[in-house]
């Protein structure tokens, strides 16, 4: 198993939709946003690939409005606001002919069927970017009208207004005590929405949270319409157990959970950046891992070998907890 | 006759009458502060529109009246934000406009300014300002005329070559 890009086998726009974008970190959405099942649904992609996008939009009765570009290169401590950069860390610059050729640049596009959708989402849609030096940041309103602009459920939304405080919570782990013990369903499982093997794009309010299971099922049928094997290998998936830290940085785990501690075989980073891919190799190393007072406490064969001493921190707090979605 | 600072007290006064909480201190972010925003109205104000709608009517109750009677950046902006809110972006484009006009120095109006356009389908100016923002208040000088469009026409104009 791996958390690799799949490629489509049956449908044909599943095909050339990966074929554009060179991976399928977003095909489940973008599925679901031409079977109509999501109104829209934001996404990257290559500047110079912007027209092939298009036209495929289009063949799809999708309706597209660029943004900006994205210009992913280290980000030096001078840049002013840099400390509250949290989930994308990136440059912005105009979409201009002249900067589409540069690297690691990603075009940041809108796509929806409905014209009234797509304009809500782009004027709801900026995301915090450097220009010039300085964080350029949208305000806080246009954070949660953007949530319900991209579909996600009224109870999620209202979830995300409470409990976004990157200052204050770990809001991962603020849905895992918003939900009742063992009732973690696998439908709800936001952790491998980065990989490309998850039915929702959004982090819901509990991992048993009725709205999402609703909207995930729904996904989940259209998928199995287009692209059957990729259901099988997304559930698969949602199954694994997780040693989360925080939203930044967490393990997907090929193992067993018995009485709280994780019994595993392999272990996958997939909490996005690689920087925050602290523990990897101490994972490695062992085959059981489990929470004792917030310490993280690795095993191989029993034995102790090494023991993530509970890091308190003012931003992005840390609280480490182990689940597994059924 | 009444300075910038009476008119500021006697607002602030009366703001608190309204909210039962102090207006928060609102700073220039200048260019050189090396600060990401300085204002937090905004979002003590969003904050407040899901928390306590009644005390966020009182608020936009009373805007109209407050904008009549200080013609103050606090004000402007107060009811710049209070629209944005409530999704009526024509007229916080307008309210933000004179707080701009009052106070050009400050890039919090600008950023919070380019937003609203957005909003307004006014892209073209909204991603100027966000992507200019340093040339454009390093060579600001007030339009003639004091309204959007000739603010528009001056900017454009001259950020022709950028």
């Amino acid at each position: 198993m791996n958390f690799t890009t799949y490629i489509p086998s049956k449908s044909k726009f599943c095909r050339e939709y990966v074929a554009i974008k060179r991976n399928s970190l977003q095909l489940p959405i973008f599925i679901s946003v031409v079977k109509g099942i999501k109104p829209v649904m934001d996404d990257w992609i290559e500047p110079d690939k912007y027209l092939a996008y298009k036209k495929l939009c289009k063949k799809y009765g999708l309706y597209v409005i660029p943004d900006v570009i994205f210009e992913f290169k280290k980000i030096p401590t001078d840049v002013i606001g840099r400390e509250y950069l949290t989930t994308t860390k990136a440059y912005g610059i105009p979409f201009l002919k002249k900067y589409t050729k540069r690297n690691y640049n990603e075009l940041h596009v809108f796509i929806s069927k409905s014209k009234e959708s797509l304009i809500q989402a782009f004027e709801n849609g900026w995301y915090p970017l450097i220009i010039k030096n300085r964080l350029i940041n949208k305000p806080l309103i246009d954070y949660y009208r953007f949530g319900v602009a991209l579909g996600f459920p009224e109870c999620c939304v209202k979830f995300f207004r409470e409990f976004n405080n990157w200052g204050k919570y770990s809001y991962l782990y603020e849905a895992f005590k918003n939900t009742p013990k063992g009732q973690y369903f696998y439908l709800c499982n936001p952790f491998t929405k980065e990989t490309g093997y998850s039915y929702i794009s959004y982090m819901p309010c509990a991992y048993n949270c009725k709205n999402t299971i609703e909207f995930a099922k729904r996904v989940k049928n259209c998928i199995r319409e287009e692209e059957p094997r990729l259901v099988k290998e997304i559930d698969e998936r949602l199954r694994l157990p997780l040693l989360v830290f925080y939203e930044k940085k967490f393990y997907a785990f090929k193992g067993v959970i018995r009485k709280g501690k994780i019994y595993y075989k392999d272990v996958y980073f997939i909490g996005g950046m690689q920087e925050n891919n602290m523990y990897e190799r101490d994972l490695r190393e062992g085959d059981a891992v489990f929470i004792e007072n917030k310490d993280v406490i690795i095993l191989k064969r029993g034995k102790l070998i090494k023991k993530i001493k509970h890091n308190h921190k003012d931003f992005a707090p840390e609280i480490p907890f182990i689940i597994s979605f059924n | 006759m009444e300075t910038l600072w009476e008119k500021k007290l006697k607002f602030f006064i009366e703001f608190r009458k309204v909210t039962g909480f102090y207006f928060p201190l609102r700073k220039t972010n200048f260019l050189k502060k090396k600060s990401v925003r300085e204002d937090r109205l905004f979002y003590i104000l969003t904050d407040l529109y899901f928390s306590n709608r009644a005390k966020f009517e009182k608020l936009y109750q009373n805007i109209e009246i407050w904008i009549k009677k200080f013609d103050i950046e606090e004000v402007w902006v107060l009811g710049g934000y209070i629209y944005y809110i409530i999704q009526e972006f024509e007229k916080a484009r307008d309210y933000l406009l004179k707080a701009i006009f009052i106070n050009p120095e400050n890039l919090d109006n600008w950023l919070d300014f380019a937003f609203v356009l957005r909003h307004l389908g006014e892209y073209k100016m909204s991603y100027t300002i966000l992507f200019y923002y340093d040339q454009i208040i390093r060579s600001y000088i007030p339009p003639a005329k004091k309204n959007y469009k000739e603010l528009r026409r001056v900017i454009l104009k001259s950020l022709e070559n950028a």
